[in-house]
């Protein structure tokens, strides 16, 4: 049996004196590919800070390759949500090239040239993410979802242990030339991984299981989703209320609830 | 004009301003892609305190000035790394901080007083050949830490926190960047003049990253903008009898209106 890439023990996390997760244990084996569901606020982002090494646990354990989270960063690669304005600008001259080799950068590795061997990398991760021939344009001038392609490309480039990705269904193109959920299941196979969405349409993107969270977490070793976690996702709500009735409405084959009579 | 270039003050000038362009356009290119021009503002203010702390303990002006505008500056990075939210009123407060300290001391020093002013508005035709190889020696630093970390800056001024964790020492190169700037503006402003050198960090490097397509290519555009506002300016001034530095603003400003009517005719038209 393979050390796990992530285990979490007992995990709580305040902000300003309030719990943001508490009693959080998870274990991400290799080779896994886990979707953690959650609605806005619920700690989802918080959760993959912690991962990273941003934030550090205010109780209970992280390892991350068996590791102080943050110590073994270059292992992961990591798509965040958006750029926080930074995609917006127009006054930051880089190519979509340069933005896929920023993922090759390690501590120590500065320097001002990249090798021809980085370089071919790099245009491997983008025909990866079906974007060649882009690579020469200014990642300004790049549409949303082509966008994040190039970050999926940057976090793919260093061939991770671990990718991360936070949101991935924020920023597809509305035209829909281009499958992020088709890119997701291929590029997933093979690599282990952990996607944050909201958006419970990313079970479709080849996850092997599922988690929802917000505050506290609930596993599924299946993408499928539990009575449990749906009450993690939408609340606990009386017969009286209409999202009772929608709740139940619920394909059992997403929502995984067997038998719907016995609620 | 050709025979007037034999003059030593030309020929000081003439050097001063190609100095100064490849500095601008160097430490301007990053400054304005990593978002810090207000940052770089205040460095340069804060830089009065070094003043009036040199004339209070009777040191020589320029390493003190230099010394305490690092220090500054060095604070200001440290402060705004860990909260990005009051960056604007951390920088604002240590702006006037500085400059109030600065005349508080020469308030309280004996005997003569300079003109607190006068001390740091230089004028580019009567640049001591000493402050050439200050500018000189300036440039050899920002090239190197240029060279040395531009993948870093590149992915810091793009996406900090994906750096982090990529390991790039993203607080090393905030602070790195944020001193280069100061030291850099303090200089400047001996040889340039506060307002020319605000017009040469900020004119040619906006133009210069809004075309180029990589950070590399907006610093050499920068520079060689600021080359062609520097000589062309001073041969207005030369030739008309203007001053200096308005003369060169003043080709600056022109370029950079023109620059935007296509834009604008755009707008307006399509």
């Amino acid at each position: 049996m393979t050390e796990p890439v992530v285990e979490i023990r007992d995990l709580t996390f305040a902000y300003n004196g309030q719990d943001v997760l508490s009693d959080i244990s998870l274990t991400v084996a290799s080779g896994q590919r886990l979707a953690v569901l959650g609605p806005n606020g619920g700690g989802k982002t918080t959760l993959l800070k912690l991962i990273l090494g941003i934030l550090t646990p205010t109780s209970g354990t992280i390892t991350v390759f068996g590791d102080v989270p943050g110590r073994q960063s270059a292992r992961i690669g990591y798509v965040p949500q958006r750029l926080d304005g930074v995609a917006e600008r127009r006054d930051l001259p880089v190519r979509v090239r340069e933005v896929v080799l920023m993922g090759l950068l390690r501590p120590g590795r500065n320097g001002f040239r990249y090798t021809a061997e980085e370089v071919a990398r790099a245009d491997a991760a983008l025909a990866r993410v079906e974007m060649p021939g882009l690579a020469d344009k200014r990642f300004c001038e790049l549409s949303g979802g082509q966008k994040q392609r190039t970050l999926i490309a940057r976090a793919l480039v260093a061939e991770p242990g671990l990718l991360i990705l936070d949101e991935p269904t924020a920023n597809i193109d509305p035209q829909g030339k281009f499958c992020l959920y088709e890119v997701l299941a291929r590029i997933g196979e093979g690599v282990t991984s952990l996607v944050v969405s909201h958006d419970l349409s990313i079970l479709a993107a080849g996850v092997t299981a599922a988690a929802c969270i917000n505050g506290r977490l609930s596993y599924a070793p299946e993408p499928r989703l539990n009575q449990d976690m749906l009450d993690l996702l939408y609340g606990v709500h009386s017969h009286t209320c209409p999202m009772d009735a929608f709740l139940r409405r619920m394909p059992p084959d997403l929502a995984g609830l067997t038998p719907l009579e016995t609620r | 004009m050709i025979a007037d270039l034999s003059l030593p003050f030309m020929q000081n000038a003439v050097l001063a301003a190609l100095l100064a362009a490849v500095c601008c356009g160097l430490i301007g290119t990053l400054v304005v892609a990593n978002r810090m021009v207000f940052l770089a503002g205040g460095a340069a203010h804060a830089a009065y305190g070094g003043v009036g702390l040199a004339y209070f303990l009777a040191l020589p002006v320029l390493p003190v000035t230099v010394g305490f505008t690092v220090v500054a500056a060095l604070a200001m990075a440290a402060i705004t790394l860990r909260r990005i939210e009051d960056t604007d009123t951390v920088i604002g407060v240590l702006w006037a901080a500085g400059m109030a300290f600065g005349i508080i001391l020469l308030d309280l020093t004996p005997g003569y007083k300079p003109d607190l002013m006068s001390y740091l508005f230089g004028s580019i035709i009567t640049v001591p050949t000493a402050d050439l190889y200050a500018l000189a020696g300036l440039d050899v630093v920002l090239l190197a830490a240029t060279l040395r970390y531009y993948n870093g800056f590149v992915a810091m001024a793009f996406d900090r926190e994906f750096a982090a964790v990529r390991g790039v020492p993203v607080g090393l190169l905030h602070c790195l960047l944020t001193a280069l700037a100061a030291v850099s503006v303090v200089l400047l402003i001996r040889v340039a003049g506060l307002i020319l050198v605000i017009a040469l960090l900020s004119v040619a490097p906006s133009l210069a990253v809004r075309r180029a397509a990589s950070l590399g290519w907006a610093m050499v555009w920068a520079a060689a903008l600021n080359v062609v506002f520097c000589l062309s300016g001073l041969v207005l001034a030369y030739q008309f009898n203007l001053t200096s530095g308005a003369a060169i603003i003043a080709v600056a400003a022109g370029v950079f209106f023109i620059s935007l009517a296509p834009g604008l005719a755009r707008k307006r038209y399509g």
